[in-house]
């Protein structure tokens, strides 16, 4: 029982990550990765979004009409992102003009109709609150690794944070939108390609189980 | 039959009603917490340009018909609250041809002078477009007599040999472009305006 609440979780971080696994809200992923900071800003956001969104519709799965559904979702989903819009503007100014258009996007983000769709409403408040929590993180990760990798290389820093006097050998074509899609292609490819390898070693393991099994069968007949 | 359709549209309405209503309901919550003053938030940028108490600009009578200005405009315009013995600009100018749509600078015009020019609003390309709203570049126009007959800044790639010349940014020719349309703005308004109304 445990575990299964745990592989819920664990689902959207590493199994099914909505950016590299899954190729869902590009957009986003693309536009704002050129810091690292506004990454993990972005990724932050999407997660309250995400997590509030889905709890709501999970609770609501049986009084909204089925025909109905989606403008029913996509209420709910721009309440949350306008509240974070306003909360954001109010305490974390620097941040909301660095998102600029794409904060008030989030409301479009086919990450989270997506598993407000496919999801929560068909699924128990927890399991789905755990699901969006999941996910959220999964997306933070990952946009927070185009960010740093993309900062590093494009503008020579680490979260803002000059890195010795490496911005003078910047190459700026990691901050320009070619860059965004050059850095997460080749993390794409090896996020799938680490994936791959440990999903062959665990394959190997079973099957080196199940040989020793028939083994010691045969042994024992 | 007739009954249950009336009644599932009825419901469906009714459902949607409510939701959007509590959906309001929260968001006039939050913004009742949330509410930015624009108001203070101007003159708290302000002080980047003008150290000092400012009070909005009024047109001296006899000026009224509204200037249009060539890739850029002039939101608001203050002046310092105090009398001061220079005559004292702080101008919000938006420029156009920017990476992003358009941005935003405050420029403090001083005794006929650019003394000071400040980021307002922009959104430009961290370590690249955002050179362009930086002191180093801004110092180009600092200084500058504007007479009259002041033609307004004039973008340049490469070296600057005119006087009235600015160098851009390379890398960020968007960027420089968007804030030289803003200055001369700020310049073209002041050419019409407060040389002709003077001192209040």
């Amino acid at each position: 029982m445990r575990k299964d609440k745990l592989n819920i979780l664990t689902n959207g971080i590493v199994k099914s990550n909505p950016t590299f696994r899954l190729v869902l809200g590009t957009c986003p992923t693309l536009a704002v990765t050129t810091q690292a900071i506004n990454g993990l800003a972005m990724g932050a956001a999407v997660t309250f979004v995400l997590l509030c969104s889905n709890v709501m519709i999970s609770l609501l799965k049986r009084v909204i009409p089925d025909r109905v559904r989606i403008p029913a979702f996509v209420v709910i989903i721009a309440t949350f992102v306008t509240v974070v819009q306003m909360v954001m503007r109010k305490f974390l100014p620097s941040l909301y003009e660095a998102l600029g258009v794409f904060l008030p996007l989030i409301v479009v983000n086919c990450i989270i109709l997506a598993r407000a769709e496919a999801f929560a409403s068909c699924n128990p408040v927890a399991d789905s609150a755990l699901d969006g929590l999941g996910m959220g993180l999964g997306f933070t990760c990952s946009l927070t690794l185009i960010g740093i990798v993309r900062e590093f290389l494009g503008a020579g820093s680490f979260f803002g944070l000059p890195i010795g006097s490496l911005g003078n050998v910047s190459m700026t074509i990691f901050i320009l939108p070619a860059g965004g899609f050059l850095v997460y292609g080749t993390l794409m490819a090896l996020v799938n390609f680490l994936m791959r390898l440990s999903e062959n070693r665990k394959f190997e393991a079973e099957k080196k189980t199940l040989l020793k099994k028939d083994e010691t069968k045969e042994v024992g007949a | 039959m007739k009954k249950s359709l009336g009644y599932e549209i009825f419901m469906t309405a009714l459902v949607l009603v409510i939701i959007a209503g509590v959906a309001g309901a929260v968001l006039g919550l939050v913004n009742y917490f949330t509410v930015v003053d624009e108001n203070q938030l101007f003159l708290d940028k302000a002080t980047a340009v003008y150290d000092g108490a400012l009070k909005e600009y009024k047109e001296p009578s006899g000026i009224s018909q509204s200037l249009t200005f060539e890739g850029g405009d002039v939101l608001r315009i203050c002046v310092p609250e105090k009398e001061t013995e220079d005559d004292v600009y702080v101008i919000l100018a938006e420029g156009e041809g920017a990476y992003k749509g358009t941005l935003q600078i405050l420029v403090n015009i001083t005794n006929g002078k650019i003394v000071k020019i400040a980021k307002y609003e922009a959104n430009e390309t961290p370590g690249l477009g955002s050179k362009a709203l930086e002191e180093g570049y801004f110092r180009q126009y600092y200084g500058k007599e504007i007479t009259p007959d002041f033609p307004g800044f004039k973008l340049v790639k490469g070296a600057a040999n005119m006087p009235d010349d600015v160098k851009a940014v390379s890398g960020a020719s968007k960027s420089s472009t968007a804030v030289t349309n803003a200055v001369n703005a700020a310049v073209h308004w002041y050419q019409a305006r407060a040389m002709k109304g003077g001192k209040q």
